[in-house]
């Protein structure tokens, strides 16, 4: 005759559980109530999160939730929420269409069913004083290695002192901004004292004058790391570019393109290695000092 | 070859071999704190009483141990790779006939009491090892759980399953 296995001590079982792979867990919550806890706490420990991304834009899904596929977290929201669903090699995505006078519920229950797991990215693009409200608490004690503020229309000044608030309430350490003529001015780059990384955008097809100027500026601040999609580089602005990062004395990383040029590959320019990859008039254009090398915008 | 007696909690006496026994935390720390490592006293005759392992089970434990003799003994945990370890062809020989009974889950107790790790994470593993492919009720059936969901509740968690299975 069969011996139930909860006669072994909980720390027993415990233990067993934690040796089940995720399709075992997932029947393990359908035998009894015991197992159900168990595997569930498992779930959480297991649990690897890519991306949350939360947009309060009504064109599109507010809330997505990308997993990786391996390892995923036992995740126990509403079905009816998830919009779409979809996989990409080993990442899982998911999509979650939450009305906004739901929010106040949403969130804190999601919070609470959130293991204590390492989350790779956070980005949220809102302006709304109660999302970034309700954002706040629910960002308390989550572990988030990159916190990012994501928006293209920050168009004033009022916009911008509202971006470098939100930076601070929620603590983020990256922007990804849409950048309007104000931003070259020196006071409005007061945000990059508080991110370490910086990605501007361009809005209104306006190419920032001086390019080189506003990277250099930035990157003597706290900021460290900039991709600058708002204009392409002149060779005379790289140039500059490449002959004032050293004078900086720490590690900075550049990426933006380069408006027209000879197709040609790496090259090093005294104490800098510039990876350049130019094709037909235009092309990418990294920079990096001190042997710092970081690019992934997925 | 120094042997050591343990005495079963059914009183039967399995002389081993010391150096068996030290794959077992439990003992080690006994045999070191009373000194039965010393031949020259009377210490080192002495029996280890082990009042939570059965006769069968302790058996069993030490035919284990003498096909581990020498193995690494496992440090910690290594909570990361649970999932991806494998049970070699001869644990799983060995803990295959017990399945699903009470042989099985008290070695695995026994394990845990005697501080053996790495008896303990095989055994684990087997046993985890047996829910792959299985739904709800079959584990419940097999490893004899009894069934204190409510249909409601049954339906409840086949729906919140649902959208990851």
């Amino acid at each position: 005759m069969a011996l139930n296995i909860l006669e072994l001590p909980l720390e027993m079982v415990a233990e067993v559980v934690k040796h089940v792979d995720y399709n075992g867990l997932l029947s393990l919550r359908r035998t009894c109530t015991i197992m159900k806890e168990l595997a569930e706490a498992e779930a959480g420990q297991i649990a690897a999160i890519k991306r949350i991304i939360f947009n309060d834009h009504p064109a599109q899904n507010s809330f997505q939730l990308t997993l990786y596929n391996s390892k995923p977290p036992l995740f126990l929201l509403r079905f009816s929420d998830i919009t779409k669903r979809w996989t990409y090699g080993r990442i899982q995505h998911f999509n979650f269409e939450i009305p906004n006078d739901q929010y106040l519920e949403f969130l804190p229950q999601f919070r609470e069913i959130l293991p204590t797991c390492v989350i790779e990215t956070f980005k949220f693009a809102s302006k709304k004083e109660l999302y970034i409200s309700l954002f706040e608490s629910f960002l308390d004690g989550l572990t988030i290695t990159e916190k990012c503020l994501s928006g293209y229309c920050y168009y004033n000044d009022k916009d911008w002192d509202l971006a470098y608030e939100t930076i601070k309430r929620l603590q983020f350490n990256t922007a990804q901004l849409g950048v309007h003529q104000y931003v070259r001015h020196g006071d409005k780059m007061v945000l990059a004292d508080v991110v370490d990384g910086l990605i501007l955008t361009r809005d209104y097809h306006e190419h920032i004058k001086e390019p080189a100027s506003l990277a250099v500026s930035i990157l003597a601040r706290r900021c460290f790391h900039l991709e600058l999609e708002c204009s392409w580089l002149s060779e005379v602005d790289v140039n500059e570019a490449v002959h004032k990062l050293p004078q900086l004395g720490k590690k900075t990383y550049l990426f933006t393109r380069l408006s027209k040029g000879v197709p040609r590959k790496n090259f090093t320019v005294g104490t800098m290695n510039v990876l350049l990859d130019i094709t037909d008039s235009t092309g990418e254009m990294e920079i990096w000092h001190d042997g710092m090398r970081r690019r992934d915008r997925s | 070859m120094v042997l050591i007696t343990l005495v079963s909690s059914d009183e039967q006496n399995f002389p081993v071999e010391r150096e068996l026994l030290k794959q077992s935390g439990t003992i080690e720390t006994l045999i070191v704190n009373m000194n039965l490592d010393d031949e020259d006293t009377d210490a080192a005759a002495m029996p280890i009483p082990l009042p939570n392992v059965k006769g069968d089970v302790l058996e069993k434990v030490i035919q284990w141990m003498e096909h581990h003799k020498g193995d690494p003994v496992k440090e910690g945990d290594n909570e990361d790779n649970n999932a991806e370890i494998v049970v070699p062809q001869w644990d799983d020989d060995f803990f295959k006939p017990a399945m699903y009974g009470s042989k099985h889950l008290e070695l695995t107790v026994a394990a845990s009491y005697l501080d053996i790790k790495n008896l303990l994470t095989l055994s684990c593993k087997a046993i985890s090892n047996t829910f792959k492919g299985k739904t709800g009720p079959q584990i419940r059936e097999e490893w004899g759980v009894p069934n204190e969901f409510t249909p409601e509740e049954e339906e409840a968690i086949r729906k919140e399953n649902e959208w990851s299975e």
